[in-house]
């Protein structure tokens, strides 16, 4: 590794981007690249590309418990970590400890908060699905009143969505759905034989709900840029949540972080909690940060002229809402008062399966990393149905069955044995991927007198579904099982949920972006209204939510947030 | 439009080119081709052979259990994979207290039925005998209620994901492919001939 690893020190850094999951490794990439002496500040310890992946390519036997975390620790140290569906003995590692990280919950409402603090955050965890957001995305606030406006458009974050897509590698079909725009892309994933033909059934029957192939962030037919970093083809190993040492996927450690090393420029302070940002009222700018050691809890400062909040959408508000001045009692850039408000997650709760008859002659190799993809069909006002406004996507996938679906069958002895040998029957799943609306009284605050290890007062959740999100999610369960029913499948079950927010770990808004400075934290190039030398470039600039999984534009804002930064500090105007 | 290594090159062509980014060792350890599993030097299963949770008696009847219901055939069964140990093992340290009450009480009942109509504990009985028991089990008859059956169901489970989770289990019994080179999407099942070892975690 070329980067510099700091601890205390006087210089003052060009840019200080606090956090160094997918939007702080973009940024650290864009600003080194542009010669920029860039810190980039991790609250937690580092993590080198394949050397610190300790459970990559084990064998389940190789753990006592055969990969199942045991109840002692998950209990004592990982109950709502333990959520998480990436998480078990092989990446338990990568999550946060809960009793270092506590949080309140308004009464009668809850939140399920999942960390992942360490070099690369949740890069190294995330599900990898990559959809641009569309114009009807981007509009829905103001042609049906349910929030603000988004200050930019697509045209606005198209060319950045090129630019990082064609850096971070984007498998994907091209489908030319008004809803979906098409992403730059390596060769997409195959579909099996039995989506192919469910594919066909929906295009007959459903028209206006058409399957595609999902896109991710998994490498198919490596470029240059990226066979240089040392990233390979994908091999569907499916170990990506332990750390892919082929860099087959998208993650700090694989792609932003020595692409920002090997420029010279890059520079880190690990184990570095952000307490809160520095603001000189005189000057009217942050002029750096303050941080608690993770280990010994000793205080030092960072001094930068920039500052890139990219610390997860939480993680950002809190350092914010923290940070207070004279200028700002309620929390630095919130003069309009909305920093905490609006809240969202997607809305994960409706699910469908079915058995897939015949196909008993098919197979197929490897562990895809993405499935089947059917985008949101109620994308704009003449679309919505009467019971919720906005939509859903639907995600899934089929695969024929194993030993893990018939141990429960009965039977004993050799014929037992060997029925377990043999692929079960085909089955499919599909889930919903609800827009959650944005509401003022879902809100993060600072708990008044809670504090944790950091010497951090803790936030306190207030987020809740509303009637739209339930209806919805009975409109979204009974869809897909006519859609199940209609392809002539067997055994279909479908549910609508409740589990609360937070899991879909697409956690968004609460600083969000607008033209208006009194009702919005950031303008429109994620930059504060009310600080033009601190900007916020995660998921807490979010207007709305979408249907799509949110990364991808994480990365697009942020790419385009720090070239409108480097141009303005060219120009002499930052 | 690079294509380096992209899907086009065999394995060999693929460990080469990656032995200079991660190390020759740790490359063939990623891709070690036709012997993946030797070449990645897997331990052997690891579990305690020491008792967490059942006694000699209840453990004993667990392996005539997963004796009956995975055997050594031509291939090993499960307790020459340890499963039985396994499953004490797991009961102890990822089940809670109410869930390891009931396998312990079904293991209780088991061999007060055997013991009340053979007069000897089930470990002892005759296979046919306790193949016989368990069917019934299986079936809720005689002695054997719903909540019976229920309870052995997740007894039986643990047998079958110790067996299918071992070593042996995952790379001679099931089609165990670590390392795919990318996907396919269709393919014949007779060239595979057997269930891949499965997705994520396994």
């Amino acid at each position: 590794m070329q980067e510099t690893i700091v601890q205390s020190t006087d210089d003052e850094f060009d840019v200080l981007i606090v956090g160094s999951g997918v939007t702080g490794g973009w940024a650290a990439k864009e600003f080194c690249e542009a010669g920029f002496k860039t810190l980039l500040i991790e609250r937690g310890r580092l993590v080198e590309h394949r050397k610190d992946y300790p459970t990559e390519g084990k064998g389940p036997w190789e753990y006592p418990t055969r990969t199942v975390a045991e109840n002692l620790l998950v209990d004592q140290t990982q109950a709502i970590q333990k959520q998480c569906y990436a998480f078990n003995d092989t990446s338990k590692h990568f999550f946060g400890n809960d009793r270092d990280l506590p949080y309140s919950t308004e009464p009668g409402t809850s939140f399920s908060w999942i960390r992942a603090n360490q070099l690369g955050g949740k890069s190294l965890l995330w599900a990898r699905q990559t959809f641009r957001l569309s114009d009807y995305d981007l509009s829905a606030n103001a042609k049906d009143g349910l929030g603000i406006d988004w200050p930019i458009r697509y045209q606005d974050l198209a060319p950045w969505y090129d630019y990082v897509e064609k850096f971070a590698g984007i498998s994907a079909a091209q489908n030319n759905l008004p809803q979906l725009p098409d992403s730059i892309a390596q060769p997409a994933f195959e579909l099996t034989k039995p989506e192919l033909d469910f594919q066909a059934s929906l295009a007959e029957h459903f028209p206006d709900k058409p399957m595609v192939v999902g896109r991710c962030a998994h490498l198919t037919e490596p470029s240059k840029i990226q066979l240089e970093l040392g990233r390979v083809t994908c091999q569907a190993r499916s170990e990506c949540y332990r750390g892919c040492s082929f860099g087959a996927y998208f993650s700090t450690q694989s792609a932003t972080l020595p692409a920002a090393a090997r420029t010279g420029n890059l520079h880190i302070a690990p184990n570095s909690v952000v307490h809160s940002l520095i603001y000189d009222d005189a000057k009217q700018r942050v002029t750096g940060v303050r941080v608690v050691d993770n280990d010994n809890l000793s205080q030092r400062e960072y001094r930068g002229k920039i500052v890139f909040l990219c610390a997860s959408t939480l993680g950002s508000t809190q350092v914010l809402l923290n940070s207070t001045s004279k200028r700002f009692p309620n929390g630095l850039a919130n003069s309009s008062g909305v920093l905490g408000r609006y809240l969202m997650d997607h809305n994960y709760n409706a699910w469908a399966s079915a058995r897939i008859p015949g196909y008993e002659d098919e197979y197929y190799r490897g562990r895809r990393p993405t499935g089947i993809y059917i985008p949101n069909s109620h994308f704009e006002p003449s679309r919505y149905h009467k019971a919720f406004k906005r939509g859903y996507a639907i995600a899934g996938g089929a695969t024929r069955g194993s030993w893990q679906g018939m141990s429960k069958q009965d039977g004993f002895g050799s014929d037992f044995k060997q029925r377990l040998t043999q692929a079960g029957p085909w089955q499919i799943w599909m889930g919903a991927q609800g827009e959650m609306l944005p509401r003022a009284d879902n809100q993060v605050s600072l708990h008044p007198n809670k504090k944790d290890k950091w010497g951090i007062p803790q936030l306190h959740f207030n987020c809740q579904w509303s009637d739209n999100e339930l209806n919805m999610m009975q409109h979204a369960a009974e869809t897909m099982h006519k859609m199940l029913e209609t392809a002539g499948f067997e055994s279909i079950r479908s549910q609508a949920t409740t589990a609360p927010p937070g899991l879909a770990i697409h956690e968004i808004g609460t600083a969000r972006m607008g033209n208006d400075p009194k009702q919005s934290v950031l303008n429109k190039y994620n930059q504060a209204h009310d600080v033009p030398n601190l900007f916020v470039t995660d998921g807490a600039s979010f207007c709305s939510s979408g249907v799509v999984n949110p990364t991808l534009t994480f990365m697009a804002l942020t790419a385009r947030a720090a070239h409108y930064a480097i141009d303005q500090v060219k120009s002499g105007r930052l | 439009m690079s294509t380096a290594n992209g899907l086009g090159l065999d394995r060999r062509s693929l460990l080469k080119g990656l032995g200079a980014v991660l190390g020759a060792q740790a490359a063939s350890q990623l891709l070690g081709g036709q012997n993946v599993a030797v070449a990645m030097a897997f331990a052997q299963d690891s579990a305690p052979r020491q008792l967490q949770l059942l006694s000699e008696r209840q453990f004993k009847t667990l392996a005539g259990i997963a004796d009956l219901t995975i055997p050594r055939t031509d291939s090993p069964g499960a307790l020459d994979t340890h499963s039985h140990w396994f499953v004490d093992n797991q009961l102890k340290h990822c089940f809670d207290s109410e869930e390891q009450a009931v396998a312990t009480v079904i293991l209780n009942k088991i061999d007060t039925v055997a013991q009340s109509q053979w007069g000897k504990a089930f470990y002892q009985g005759e296979q046919a005998g306790q193949l016989a028991l368990l069917t019934a089990l299986e079936a809720a008859d005689g002695p054997f209620s719903q909540a019976d059956t229920k309870a052995f169901k997740m007894l039986k489970a643990l047998v079958v994901f110790g067996f299918f989770t071992s070593k042996v289990g995952m790379t001679q019994l099931l089609a165990y492919d670590p390392v795919p080179g990318g996907f396919k999407g269709s393919l014949p099942y007779a060239s595979v001939g057997k269930a891949y070892s499965g997705g994520y975690p396994f």
